[in-house]
This record gives C-alpha cells, structure tokens and sequence, in this order.
C-alpha cells in the first residue's frame, strides 16, 4: 500500500480510539505495525527477542496511553519507532549486562570469520559500527525512513544524523571491500 | 552501461541491508498479548453523569421546595392525581437537574 494511505489510514485509526476508547481500532494499529517494531527492537537488541518483544509491548502499552499526545504532523509509525527507542534506551541504561554482549560481538566481528555467508557476516559488522551509525544506519538506510524521521527517532541533531550517515556506509563499503578480497585470497575464516 | 565495482559493491550492500530489514515478524500472539494488557475501559464518566443527575435533582428539589406551585403537584402526586401544572414542574425539575449537573460535570 502507498505510504501516504498507510499513514491516512493510521491516522483514522487514532481518531477511532481516541473517540471511544475503541479497542478494536487499536487493535488493529498493533497489527499493522507489530511486525516493524520488534523487527526494529530486536536488531537495537543486538536478536536478544524474548527482551525485544518484552519491551515492544510496553511499547505499545505506552502508545495507548500516550496516544492523545500523538501530533499527526509526524506518520504514526515514526511516532511509535520513537516510543519504542525510548523503552529500549530505558532499559539498556537499567541493564549494564547488555554492554557486554556489544564487546563480545566486536570482538567476533573483528575477528575471524564464519564462513557462514555475507548476509550474517553484514549483522555482525552493522552491530560492530559505533553507537551513533548504528542507530542511522538501521533507522536510515535499513528501514528506510528519512534523515529527518531518524532524527526525530534518535533525538540526535539532523546534521549529526548525516554524518553517521555516510560514515556509517563509508565503514561498511569498506567492509564489504575486505571481506570480498579475502574472499578472493581465499583467506581461511 | 557498465557499473564500476563500487557501484556494484554499494547496490549490493543496500540491498542487504534492506533484505535483512524486509523479514516480517510473524505475530505467534503478541497482538493478543497486548490486548489483554491494556488497562481496563473507563467507567468513571457514567458514574460521574449519575452522580451528577442525582445531585441535580436533589438540588432543585430543594430550591423548589417553598413553591407554591411545587407543595400544589406534591399534594397532587400523593392524591394520586396528575395534572397539567405536575407535568410543568416535572419537566423545570429536569432541566435544573440538568443543568445542576452539567454545572458539577465541569466544574
């Protein structure tokens, strides 16, 4: 569907629930988009799902009761990415736990390689990028949204988000670079 | 049109990048999940109205309570009749039930 009906859409759905309570409106906004926020939520989880999916219920717990405070100048997905960003900074801060699975995966993503194809080795390079072009390069370039949607997202500066942009593209492009020249070395992974 | 290797290289990243984000979360009941812990709807508001339309009637009942015309249709109501000037003091009881509570709803 064309995204500007999506977000019309979303947007009649909102009205519904914020009227008369209507569950069933609700529902179907959880449906629409449950897929894309634990999607989102389990990637920022480094595929930790069973914590990904606690916290985009809390997610959408927090969308329906802030739901009269959504302001239609932004889509409803975007808006709900931004929730579901909090809720995971919220809990990483409480969980110091997590910061050490980030080393352990820059330690595999530095070191040798599985040979167990590119598009795994790709998620091990994206979780090894600094903080800042993670988040742009998972809200940007993965899930497609906007500069400025990822900046309304990560609350970083627009210019910020530009910057970890192409930094972040210029870091894998050179990883792609490497891993398709060992490849060819046919250096053992 | 030939593409040079970097072109190639970044449509590839791009597209594994987009591939690897496209994978649908299949829902195994998380909608229902959610659903069921959605706080419970609100039922204050009709206590509020009832409240409210109590409080009024009881309010004007009072307020009327020295009206000759209000002690006539209680003489009236308790003989069992129900004339015209009953049915006139019935419907200023409702509507400054009414209005009482609409006052005490927003106020």
């Amino acid at each position: 569907m064309v995204p500007e009906v999506e977000s019309r859409l979303d947007l009649a759905l909102v009205k519904r629930v914020l009227l008369n309570e209507d569950r069933q409106a609700f529902n179907q906004l959880v449906r629409r988009h449950q897929s894309n926020v634990r999607a989102q939520l389990r990637r920022l989880c480094r595929n930790d799902n069973a914590w990904a999916d606690d916290l985009a219920q809390d997610t959408f717990l927090q969308a329906w009761r802030k739901l009269s405070q959504f302001r239609s100048e932004a889509r409803f997905s975007t808006w709900l990415y931004r929730i579901a960003h909090n809720c995971f900074l919220q809990a990483y801060r409480q969980q110091p736990i997590h910061e050490m699975q980030e080393e352990t995966l820059l330690d595999q993503a530095t070191g040798p390689r599985q040979r167990a194809g590119l598009q795994r080795d790709l998620q091990k390079a994206l979780q090894a990028l600094p903080e800042g072009e993670r988040l742009v390069m998972l809200y940007h370039t993965q899930m497609g949204l906007s500069h400025e949607e990822t900046a309304d997202i990560t609350g970083l500066p627009l210019g910020t988000v530009k910057t970890h942009a192409t930094r972040g593209s210029a870091r894998l492009r050179q990883w792609l670079k490497d891993y398709q020249s060992n490849e060819n070395t046919g250096v053992t992974t | 049109m030939n593409l040079s290797k970097e072109d190639q290289n970044d449509d590839l990243l791009n597209q594994l990048l987009r591939d690897s984000a496209a994978d649908a979360v299949p829902d195994d009941g998380f909608v229902d999940t959610v659903m069921s812990r959605l706080p419970a709807p609100r039922r204050h508001s009709n206590r509020a109205v009832w409240l409210g339309l109590v409080s009024g009637v009881g309010l004007a009942a009072w307020q009327l309570q020295d009206n000759p015309m209000f002690s006539h249709v209680a003489r009236d109501w308790s003989g069992g009749q129900f004339s015209m000037a009953s049915a006139l003091v019935l419907a200023l009881v409702v509507i400054t039930a009414c209005c009482t509570s609409t006052g005490v709803l927003t106020k």
